[in-house]
């Protein structure tokens, strides 16, 4: 690692490292039964998470977050180009948005009723979740491509799987991927909050079950596990798009983007 | 050969129709560079979309050796004005150049190499491997007419193909559009709104005018070959063939001929200098 990512590493972490002292400080003789000294919470965190509990509830969130996901994205790309090339985008947009307005949460007693508990049900509540805001962005990707470019693809007499695979869906990949940023924080929403209801395992369920038990120290160690994750699955997702869309933020900072994206 | 029979164009229907052009006709031999020149905004661009088989004319025919040329067409290949916006920035040199030949060539090996052949023909050999918006305007342009010429077509479309780049790479492109047609046969036809342009380029020019847009010349450019940015430009018979095209354009055609020959003596002296050295 260069000396400049070190240095890039250090400025992104020294304003956490400050506030966990901070906590760590302030909460060291806490009495209170909410907030309980920053060192019981980072010994339950070790305990349960290094790692007693990971594979009886971190490895089925993990899990079920990464199947619900995929599926969300897989269809949710594969709707969004359908709909983007087709002339009936613009009468599906509206419908696109209330979709996604729906808090996913929201679905989750009817889900139950449906599919029952179990980690179908789960799956399905974390697909419907990311499913819609990258339906919505590949469908604008799609729609917005440069007519240009199009007549460039329809001129090469290319076959249907080369104008899909290597002309529209990497034209779209920077508004799908816009997208799936969204999605992702949106399926952690709806990993834990399907976890909440009806569900013997996972980390919404020791948070649940924490919390009703009074064991305080093993909802906050629970809550850090989530921030973590959460900052994983960020971290992974500006990985997978560095490498998918590296052309995209060189061609943009060489001065073309704003021709290569057909304006509204 | 390509002929254009009776072709028209119109956007909108009823009264509120728009008619590009009506009955145009034309046609372009076999090996022959032919250039559609007309102010801008007559429908250049509209004709040269249904040569591509980009669009369909409302009445009229597009023929490639007797073949009707109502969708693209495997055998004619264009190339944009923008190379900004038809290479896609996200394959480097060699994947632009290889993407239309995906479908023409099996083996990936032989597919490859026919792109390293036509990238090699335009000068871009070593820059494989880089990406569009590495390189410059020109040599974009450069890659635009690899992917064109690597499917080996036998009619080669340029809309406007050197407006975005400097006049000097414009001489650089040009003599490289005229040496491909040499050594690869095919013909070739380009809108440009620049007169030089295309009579330095043509071996026939086609003057558009009007709205309805109509052919109101045809021009035989009998230049010799290979042409010269300096020698073929100094020639009187290039200054003359110049008035007149600009002449036509303007609608002047009345007053073509005083200032026809007042244009066509002043370069003489240049020619028989330029001319002996070339």
């Amino acid at each position: 690692m260069s000396a400049l990512r070190w240095r890039g590493l250090a400025l992104e972490l020294w304003l956490p490292a400050l506030l966990v002292l901070l906590w760590w400080l302030s909460s060291r003789g806490s009495t209170s039964l909410y907030f309980p000294p920053l060192a019981q919470i980072l010994d339950r965190f070790a305990s349960d998470w290094l790692f007693a509990r990971v594979g009886s509830d971190l490895l089925p969130s993990l899990r079920n977050l990464a199947a619900g996901f995929a599926i969300g994205a897989g269809l949710g790309v594969a709707l969004g180009v359908a709909l983007g090339l087709s002339p009936l985008a613009r009468l599906a947009l509206p419908l696109l948005e209330v979709m996604r307005a729906v808090p996913v949460i929201a679905l989750i007693p009817l889900v139950i009723m449906l599919m029952g508990t179990g980690d179908g049900e789960k799956m399905a509540i974390i697909a419907f979740g990311t499913l819609w805001p990258v339906v919505l962005n590949t469908t604008e990707g799609v729609r917005t491509i440069d007519p240009t470019l199009r007549d460039a693809a329809a001129t090469m007499g290319l076959r249907k799987r080369d104008t899909l695979m290597r002309v529209v869906l990497p034209a779209a990949s920077p508004q799908t991927f816009a997208g799936l940023r969204l999605a992702v924080s949106i399926a952690l929403v709806a990993t834990v909050g399907s976890e909440l209801f009806a569900s013997t395992r996972g980390i919404g369920y020791v948070i649940l079950s924490a919390t009703q038990g009074w064991d305080m120290p093993q909802m906050w160690a629970a809550l850090i596990m989530l921030g973590i994750i959460g900052y994983a699955l960020n971290g992974l997702m500006s990985l997978a798009e560095r490498r998918a869309l590296g052309w995209h933020h060189s061609h943009a900072a060489s001065g073309f983007d704003s021709s290569h994206r057909r304006k509204r | 050969m390509l002929e254009i029979n009776d072709l028209s164009m119109s956007y909108g229907s009823g009264t509120q129709a728009k008619v590009i052009f009506r009955n145009l006709n034309c046609t372009v031999e076999r090996g022959e560079i032919a250039c559609l020149v007309g102010p801008s905004g007559v429908g250049k661009s509209t004709l040269m979309r249904c040569i591509a088989g980009l669009s369909r004319p409302v009445a009229g025919t597009v023929t490639l050796d007797g073949a009707v040329i109502d969708r693209p067409h495997k055998d004619i290949a264009v190339v944009f004005q923008d190379y900004g916006r038809s290479l896609m920035p996200w394959l480097s040199v060699l994947g632009n150049v290889t993407l239309p030949l995906r479908h023409r060539i099996a083996d990936g090996g032989r597919r490859d190499s026919a792109a390293e052949a036509a990238i090699e023909a335009v000068g871009l050999k070593g820059h494989e491997r880089k990406y569009p918006w590495q390189l410059s305007g020109g040599m974009q342009q450069r890659v635009a007419i690899a992917r064109a010429i690597a499917c080996e077509p036998r009619l080669l479309l340029m809309d406007e193909p050197f407006a975005s780049v400097d006049a000097q790479t414009r001489a650089e492109l040009e003599d490289l559009t005229l040496g491909l047609r040499e050594r690869l046969g095919m013909s070739v036809v380009v809108v440009t709104h620049d007169i030089d342009e295309s009579i330095y380029l043509s071996d026939r020019v086609v003057v558009l005018r009007g709205s309805p847009a109509e052919v109101v010349d045809t021009l035989a450019v009998p230049l010799p070959t290979p042409r010269d940015q300096i020698a073929t430009k100094s020639e009187p018979r290039f200054a003359e063939l110049r008035a007149r095209v600009l002449h036509e354009i303007r609608g002047e055609r009345g007053a073509a001929p005083a200032r026809l020959s007042l244009v066509g003596e002043e370069p003489l002296q240049r020619t028989s200098i330029a001319g002996r050295t070339a």
